[in-house]
């Protein structure tokens, strides 16, 4: 993706023979709510559509390629036969119930049982990425997709998975805390922290959440990014 | 004081105060952005990449 023109890009991208699909965004929007500020930068999107990622494109960590792609469909829907629409237009909204509903009619004939297959695949993932992160306790992430999930799911028996989900964080004081914390986490990650205050303000916050919450998955992403900002320094 | 000095310096002042780049792991909804020029897909919006994973990246030519 790219902020300059077709007149400067595609000249330039045949010069290199590149081969991969691109397109224009000129007023730096994506850019900019995603907190890259400098080139090449580049942002991870799963197969449910969240960013999980961002930085530079040559330190994408392969174990967060595998989680992108879990669950992900087998073909884009640009790619599925017309009688396929109706099917296309409900995930586009992520309605899932309305989704497999609609591949259930497409004829054998253009696939229709593989994509009411692939459509399934991609709830199961969804649903299978949540409990991950709940297991693992990144809470946040799995609250989140937990409320997400309960719009995107209703109709389908998936949907009490993230039901129980979020109702069991939100019921949990600590969970509470530990989520206010990450919050203030993910902050301080998209933050540029160019001022010495704001680094030793990120600092403090990130010690504090090292020591007030030990053993747990915010702790250790806390330390990640505390020696990650003091070799910054 | 050359020019190459003169440029030298001002960058010593100016880098650390430059920001930081953002980079890890985040989980936030891609921002809904209109995007023109598709090309080298079939593609025409971010839409129709729903269900599959995308790498995004912010490229400049020079």
């Amino acid at each position: 993706m790219t902020g300059e023109t077709p007149k400067d890009t595609d000249p330039w991208m045949k010069s290199l023979d590149g081969k991969y699909a691109y397109a224009y965004e000129r007023s730096g929007k994506l850019m900019s709510e995603l907190g890259c500020s400098g080139y090449p930068s580049a942002a991870l999107v799963n197969a449910s559509g969240m960013v999980i990622w961002v930085g530079h494109p040559a330190s994408i960590p392969n174990n967060l390629i595998q989680e992108a792609i879990k669950g992900a469909l087998p073909k884009p829907v640009y790619e599925w036969p017309a009688s396929a629409s109706a099917a296309a237009a409900a995930l586009r909204k992520k309605k899932y119930v309305d989704a497999i509903a609609a591949a259930a009619k497409i004829p054998e004939a253009d696939g229709g049982p593989a994509i009411k297959t692939a459509l399934e695949a991609v709830v199961s993932g969804k649903v299978e990425g949540l409990k991950s992160a709940r297991e693992k306790g990144d809470l946040l992430t799995a609250y989140e997709s937990a409320k997400a999930l309960q719009k995107e799911l209703e109709g389908l028996p998936q949907a009490k998975d993230a039901d129980a989900i979020a109702d069991e964080i939100s019921a949990d004081a600590q969970a509470k805390k530990i989520m206010t914390a990450q919050k203030r986490l993910r902050e301080i990650r998209g933050q540029r922290l160019g001022k010495k205050n704001e680094r030793e303000k990120a600092i403090e916050d990130l010690e504090k959440m090292i020591e007030g919450f030990p053993d747990t998955y915010l702790a250790k992403e806390a330390k990640s990014t505390l020696n990650g900002l003091k070799q910054k320094k | 004081m050359n020019i190459r000095v003169l440029l030298l310096a001002t960058l010593a002042l100016i880098l650390p105060a430059l920001p930081l780049r953002a980079e890890g792991e985040t989980f936030q909804p891609l921002p809904q952005v209109t995007l023109e020029g598709f090309t080298q897909t079939k593609a025409k919006s971010l839409d129709d990449y729903t269900g599959r994973a995308l790498l995004i990246e912010f490229f400049a030519y020079w």
